[in-house]
């Protein structure tokens, strides 16, 4: 108990820190993008940053310096942090325009709705749910030992259920976060080949294009691009998100 | 239709035997052929009894169909005397390889008395391929729009070429009527011809023309074939239906009388600037020219006076005279046609798409007043004749809070006189939010070909209004106007606040530490719990109480068997819960053994005991009906008793 109270008291502590603008974004907001970008490399070191606004910050200023594809790359890095972000997404969406990418939703339709789900609660918001969920179960089942509770195999199969629940889509949440299997294709012009031999004839992959990545061997990579071609490209043209 | 031909090119062999009283003639289908175009030769034997060819070799030929065997017999009787003659024609079809002029090698015949006959050799000429007209016409087309051109019933069809005469006069070019006295000097230019008749050579961009094009023919022919259609590159075409069949007309052209057909009329609209060719019809046919024959026959001399006479009397008796129709294949093209196209005056206002003619536009919405979620309509029509079809679809920019589908188009045209309808776009608008709306205002400018000036029709903007609810958009439904993301501004976020973070060995902590002791409990046995199933002091004295009160009630109804049934209920209640002696284990002997071990004196058991027993009486038997009250009040006495020592 005392952890929590520790726990609230340094929240509060924290919070009137960021009545004040960042330095970073006042770097921004002065158009010195790259002095923002290297101030957020440093914020982002430390062990309370918060990955997905940052994420979403350096995106910005990549889209600010014309740099679309990173911007893209670090669109799709804030959007693995948290998914249901509109802002983030529209940024994405403006991103990919510039680039001249089709806008619509690529996603396919199940991971869309699971990815929604799994986003609802920040990662934060799932843990302190499952503590508060696990102490609850634990007190009702040892409240009971001790004097009868009505409906007592109701309340608990419920807590139970709860928990559950929550801790899965906390799962999910984690996976989707932490699966990179997805890459951003930063070349220009870059042209990937149906055979490992990199022979035949090449197709092209269009810059800021995102592609799954299906196989690797050596320094080359098989993805599959936007338009469901499967390609080898060398492992350098693109970035893993 | 091959064979007709074979009356052209006839050899009269007279046998090389004059025992024999056959004759044997041979027929070819042409003198000049190309090469690998078949020859088709045709020997006839007249009334000598063969047995069969003997012929293996063609060289310089190379045999490709045939032999086949034909046989005719013919059975006349002249003067009183009966003649009959057989005649058994072979045909072959023989192919060259070679060019030049070329003998067919002689053919034997052996006769049915072992001996052999041959015939003459004779010289073809081969040519290149493609230096004559082909000679294969084919049978008529289904498609063909000139079946109905041939008509041999057709009184029409022979006045070109006149009555057929006797007496040609000899001359090498065609005569009035059209007969030719040398087949190699036929030429057909002036006999049948094509014309692309068009009724402008010149014309805005996108102003109608209307191209007929035309067949004249001064002589019979048939199997009319398309070789090549007319090309109209740089325009926009329609094709008028024509009547079925085909009308003929009987037209003068420098003196000379034609039939003419229509074969295809089109509308044309020209798309771009500068000269436009039409790329010329290209026919084909079997035109039959009149020819007069030079009669080999005469050439023969006849063996005897009767011979000689008959010669004459044949010659005198022909209907034909010299005259043969000879199928000639011909080709012939239409020529070609230019077109000016002006391109149409720079001055073009803004809303101007490209439609030239005179048109009028309406432009209405079905409904003013509507709520959110209900679909209106709103329709622009344009009417009037020009290029209607070459008008594109009407760019509109909507109030983005309207749901606007892309439009339905329909058409309705008509090709006579002039290309004239209607087009007709449809939107369907879906309002979202309530409020003041107008529909956007629509212009709409041509090019009026009767004045050359542009002009524009406009239609205002219509309000519309909107009641009801706000309602979601169905994202099924595109705006017209479609957003452009790359325009857009990107969203920014001025606040950073870092993240509180819980480390992920206090987050398991945390979390499995209570789980790992909730399964713990559940684990423990669940030993003390027993007691829960036993009622408290406070629970039984109430239910005594209750079970006491019913009893009295019964008491007062004296209903004997109620009362001792809810009074020995009570007491085992009372005892049961009080001692906690399990049901299956409530006896006397147990109650009196509970009770000495709670230290209750002896006189208070005995007591207990002999109520129960009482009871028990009362309800298994007769007896007790008048002990009824004194029970009651006795067992009031001794529970409370009893409640005072247990506790």
């Amino acid at each position: 108990m005392r952890y929590f109270i520790v726990y609230v008291l340094s929240l509060i502590a924290i919070c009137p820190a960021s009545a004040e603008l960042h330095p970073a974004i006042k770097a921004y907001q002065n158009h010195d993008y790259s002095q923002a970008i290297q101030l957020w490399n440093q914020e982002i070191r430390k062990p309370n940053a918060n990955k997905e606004e940052i994420y979403f910050q350096i995106g910005n200023n990549l889209f600010q310096s014309k740099d679309y594809s990173q911007a893209i790359l670090f669109y799709e890095k804030a959007l693995r942090e948290n998914y249901n972000r509109e802002d983030i997404k529209f940024n994405h969406k403006v991103a990919r325009a510039k680039l001249g990418l089709p806008v619509e939703n690529q996603v396919l339709f199940t991971d869309d709705w699971m990815k929604k789900i799994a986003y609802i609660f920040s990662t934060n918001q799932y843990q302190w749910m499952t503590i508060v969920l696990a102490w609850g179960l634990l007190f009702i089942i040892a409240f009971h030992r001790f004097r009868y509770i009505k409906k007592y195999s109701l309340i608990r199969n419920l807590l139970l259920g709860t928990l559950l629940t929550i801790s899965t889509l906390y799962a999910t949440r984690y996976y989707f976060r932490t699966t990179t299997v997805k890459g951003i294709v930063l070349k220009p012009a870059l042209t990937g080949y149906t055979s490992i031999s990199m022979d035949g004839s090449p197709k092209p992959l269009h810059q800021g294009e995102k592609v799954l990545i299906t196989d690797r061997i050596g320094d080359k990579i098989q993805v599959l691009s936007e338009s469901d071609s499967s390609l080898w490209i060398s492992v350098q043209d693109i970035q893993v998100i | 239709m091959i064979r007709r031909l074979f009356v052209l090119f006839t050899i009269i062999s007279t046998l090389c035997l004059p025992a024999q009283k056959g004759t044997m003639d041979i027929q070819y289908s042409a003198r000049k052929i190309e090469v690998n175009e078949p020859l088709t030769v045709v020997y006839n034997l007249h009334n000598m009894e063969e047995r069969g060819m003997l012929q293996s070799k063609w060289d310089p030929f190379v045999l490709v169909g045939g032999p086949s065997i034909g046989r005719s017999m013919n059975t006349s009787i002249v003067n009183g005397q009966m003649s009959q003659s057989q005649t058994n024609s072979y045909t072959v079809q023989l192919v060259s390889k070679k060019t030049g002029k070329l003998m067919v090698p002689k053919a034997y015949f052996q006769l049915s008395d072992g001996s052999r006959v041959e015939t003459q050799s004779f010289e073809v000429e081969v040519v290149k391929e493609g230096t004559i007209p082909r000679q294969q016409t084919r049978q008529s087309n289904p498609f063909d729009p000139f079946s109905a051109f041939f008509d041999p019933f057709d009184p029409f069809a022979n006045s070109g070429m006149g009555m057929p005469q006797r007496h040609a006069p000899q001359q090498s070019s065609p005569s009035n009527s059209g007969v030719y006295t040398d087949p190699s000097k036929i030429d057909l230019k002036k006999d049948i011809f094509a014309q692309i008749v068009v009724n402008k050579r010149k014309a805005y961009v996108g102003e109608q023309l209307t191209a007929s094009v035309k067949i004249y023919t001064a002589v019979n022919s048939k199997g009319f074939e398309a070789e090549k259609l007319p090309n109209f590159n740089g325009f926009w075409s329609q094709d008028i239906r024509l009547p079925e069949p085909l009308e003929m007309k009987r037209e003068t052209l420098g003196g000379k009388e034609y039939v003419s057909v229509e074969i295809k009329k089109i509308l044309l609209f020209p798309t771009k600037p500068g000269l436009l060719e039409i790329s010329p019809l290209k026919m084909r046919t079997v035109a039959l020219v009149p020819v007069k024959v030079n009669r080999q026959q005469n050439q023969r001399q006849p063996r005897d006076l009767f011979d000689a006479i008959q010669m004459m009397m044949s010659q005198d008796m022909n209907v034909f005279g010299g005259v043969e129709y000879k199928e000639v294949p011909y080709s012939f093209s239409s020529g070609n046609t230019t077109i000016e196209v002006l391109p149409l005056p720079a001055n073009a206002p803004k809303s101007f798409t490209g439609a030239v003619g005179k048109y009028s536009m309406n432009a209405f919405s079905n409904k003013k007043e509507l709520k959110t979620d209900e679909a209106l309509t709103y329709s622009i029509e344009i009417k009037g004749s020009g290029n209607l079809p070459l008008i594109e679809n009407p760019k509109m920019e909507w109030d983005t809070d309207l749901e606007v589908y892309d439009p339905q188009l329909k058409e309705n045209y008509n090709t006579s006189p002039n290309f004239n309808g209607s087009k007709t776009w449809n939107y369907t608008v879906i309002p979202h939010n309530p409020g003041t709306y107008s529909t956007p205002p629509f212009e709409f400018s041509y090019f009026n070909i009767e004045n050359k000036r542009y002009e524009t029709i406009s239609s205002p903007a219509t309000a519309l209004t909107i009641t009801g609810s706000p309602t979601a958009r169905k994202s099924k439904g595109k705006t017209y106007a479609e957003y452009d993301y790359a325009k857009q501004k990107i969203k920014e976020s001025t606040n950073y606040s870092p993240q509180s973070k819980i480390s992920n060995i206090s987050y398991f902590g945390w979390s499995l530490l209570p789980l790992i002791l909730a399964l713990g409990i559940a684990i423990v046995p669940k030993s003390t719990i027993k007691n829960e199933r036993f009622a408290s002091g406070k629970k039984v004295s109430e239910q005594v109480r209750r079970q006491m009160q019913l009893a009295s009630t019964y008491l007062k109804n004296n209903d004997k068997k109620l009362f001792y049934n809810e009074i020995t209920r009570a007491y085992w209640a009372y005892l049961g819960n009080r001692l906690r002696i399990e049901p299956s284990l409530l006896s006397k002997d147990n109650i009196a053994d509970k009770l000495r071990q709670r230290n209750v004196p002896e006189e208070t058991i005995s007591e207990v005991i002999s109520l129960i027993e009482n009871a028990e009486m009362g309800l298994y038997t007769s007896y007790g009906a008048k002990g009824m009250q004194e029970q009651y009040h006795q067992s009031l006495e001794v529970l409370s008793e009893l409640e005072k020592q247990l506790v």
